[in-house]
């Protein structure tokens, strides 16, 4: 009787425990890991397409604006389990030389680097970045980011400057305004 | 099954009792293999959805794109809206002329009468002319779209066994005016009596650089208030700076009445897709594009 449980049922037994077993301490670790890459790069698709949408604007205070009052992303991402949190925006400005100039928030461009400025400006790039808490899909405490508690990193996306024109009325640039 | 059963159907398949024991777990391990495949196909349908709308978008604006630079070749939106100013301003120094001669030159009234006519008749012609660059500017445009849009349908539909894409559709297209961006003609300050005029009847923009604005119908006063001078919205070129045609958020298209020149193209795409595996997710999915015309040149 014994024989005849061994040579038959066995496999059928072993390989229940087996894959309780390969599910508990391999798969829904993986998954639980896996799911932050996924995450990321949901993230990061939707942070890109954020800043292409706000490079299409017409002066840069619209810009941080349409940024700073972005509630769909951020909602979105949140229930994707991506908290986002310290949203910067600024712009980048690559001249001559490969010189480049950093400007942050709504800081006025100088004169020089403008288009047609003795910079030679060429490259407006819109820069957005945010601080996103990627979590995994289990957290426990105490928490070790990234396996049991969210893994904090800083996304960037840049897109060129759209409107290169000069208001006629202020007779500015639009990306200056 | 008694022991000797299984034995004989064993030997009747040609299989020994150890070797079906070993197989249950190729059999067990193989579905799983095959569920697992499975949730990766899933995924794939899903993540190909959202890379097919990011193209979808990138379609839209270019064909919205190719639209808008059609509006305003060789810029004669305008041109066109520079000479309705002039036209205007010829009108109204003509009946001034006219008033001014009656009064102290009878002899030359007959001449200012007829410079008069002849900038009221030149007036309705260009209005005349003016209708129909309006027809022209938005055929072309159509052609355009339509000519572009064939261009990168083509390159769309895929059939996968995760994911169905079939060929867009332009779904719509429509002309209209950038919101916040006015004519093109610099406030002619020149003639007096017509920049207060145009001033009290807030026909004008801004104070230090003043411009005239767009889609109103800047009407003279008296006898000729007959007349229709209608600037459309356009971007103007500042500091030799011509603005190129570009895309705008679509948020910003304005509509605008159809006897009036536009200077944005928005078209809407739709493109039927479905997941393949997995829960049905399936439908037309929807991009909407805008693009503003290039700026108009200085006046000549």
């Amino acid at each position: 009787m014994r024989a005849v449980r061994r040579k038959s049922g066995h496999a059928i037994s072993e390989f229940a425990a087996a894959l309780i077993v390969l599910v508990t301490f391999v798969f829904a670790p993986l998954i639980n890991v896996g799911i932050v890459p996924i995450r990321y790069l949901m993230a990061q698709g939707v942070l890109t397409e954020l800043c292409h949408r706000v490079v299409l604007s017409e002066r840069r205070s619209e810009a941080i604006s349409l940024f700073t009052n972005e509630l769909w992303s951020k909602s979105v991402l949140q229930k994707c389990g991506v908290e986002v949190s310290n949203a910067k925006i600024g712009l980048t400005v690559l001249g001559k030389d490969n010189s480049k100039l950093s400007i942050v928030g709504a800081e006025p461009i100088p004169s020089e680097w403008l288009p047609g400025g003795s910079m030679e400006a060429s490259v407006f790039s819109l820069e957005i970045s945010v601080d996103c808490a990627i979590a995994p899909l289990f957290q426990t405490s105490p928490g070790l980011p990234g396996f049991t508690s969210p893994v904090v990193m800083k996304l960037k996306a840049s897109s060129p400057w759209e409107n290169f024109g000069i208001d006629p009325v202020s007779q500015e640039y639009f990306v200056n305004e | 099954m008694s022991r000797r059963c299984r034995t004989a159907i064993s030997k009747f398949v040609n299989v020994s009792p150890k070797r079906r024991a070993r197989g249950s777990v190729l059999v067990l391990g193989s579905f799983l293999m095959a569920f697992l495949a499975l949730a990766l196909l899933i995924g794939y349908s899903y993540g190909g959805l959202f890379f097919e709308h990011n193209r979808l978008q990138a379609s839209a604006n270019e064909v919205a794109l190719a639209g808008a630079r059609k509006l305003n070749e060789f810029d004669r939106l305008g041109q066109m809206n520079n000479m309705v100013a002039r036209s205007r301003q010829l009108v109204f120094e003509g009946r001034r002329q006219l008033e001014e001669a009656n009064d102290k030159y009878p002899g030359i009234a007959a001449l200012a009468n007829e410079l008069l006519d002849e900038a009221h008749e030149s007036a309705v012609l260009l209005e005349n002319q003016r209708s129909l660059l309006n027809v022209v500017a938005r055929s072309e445009a159509n052609i355009a779209v339509q000519s572009k849009f064939d261009e990168v349908k083509g390159s769309y539909a895929m059939f996968l066994p995760w994911m169905k894409v079939e060929t867009p559709e332009l779904a719509g297209y429509q002309c209209g005016r950038c919101t916040g961006v006015e004519s093109n003609v610099e406030f002619m300050a020149t003639l007096s009596g017509l920049a207060s005029f145009d001033k009290e009847k807030g026909y004008v923009v801004g104070d230090l650089h003043p411009y005239y604005k767009s889609h109103v119908n800047a009407k003279l006063s008296g006898p000729d208030s007959d007349l229709d001078f209608k600037i459309s919205s356009l971007a103007a070129t500042v500091k030799n700076s011509t603005p190129p045609a570009r895309i705008i958020l679509p948020g910003n298209f304005h509509s605008i009445a159809s006897g009036d020149l536009p200077s944005v193209c928005r078209v809407k795409l739709w493109l039927p897709v479905s997941t393949g595996y997995g829960p049905y997710a399936g439908g037309k999915m929807s991009c909407v594009g805008a693009a503003a015309a290039t700026g108009g040149l200085p006046q000549q």
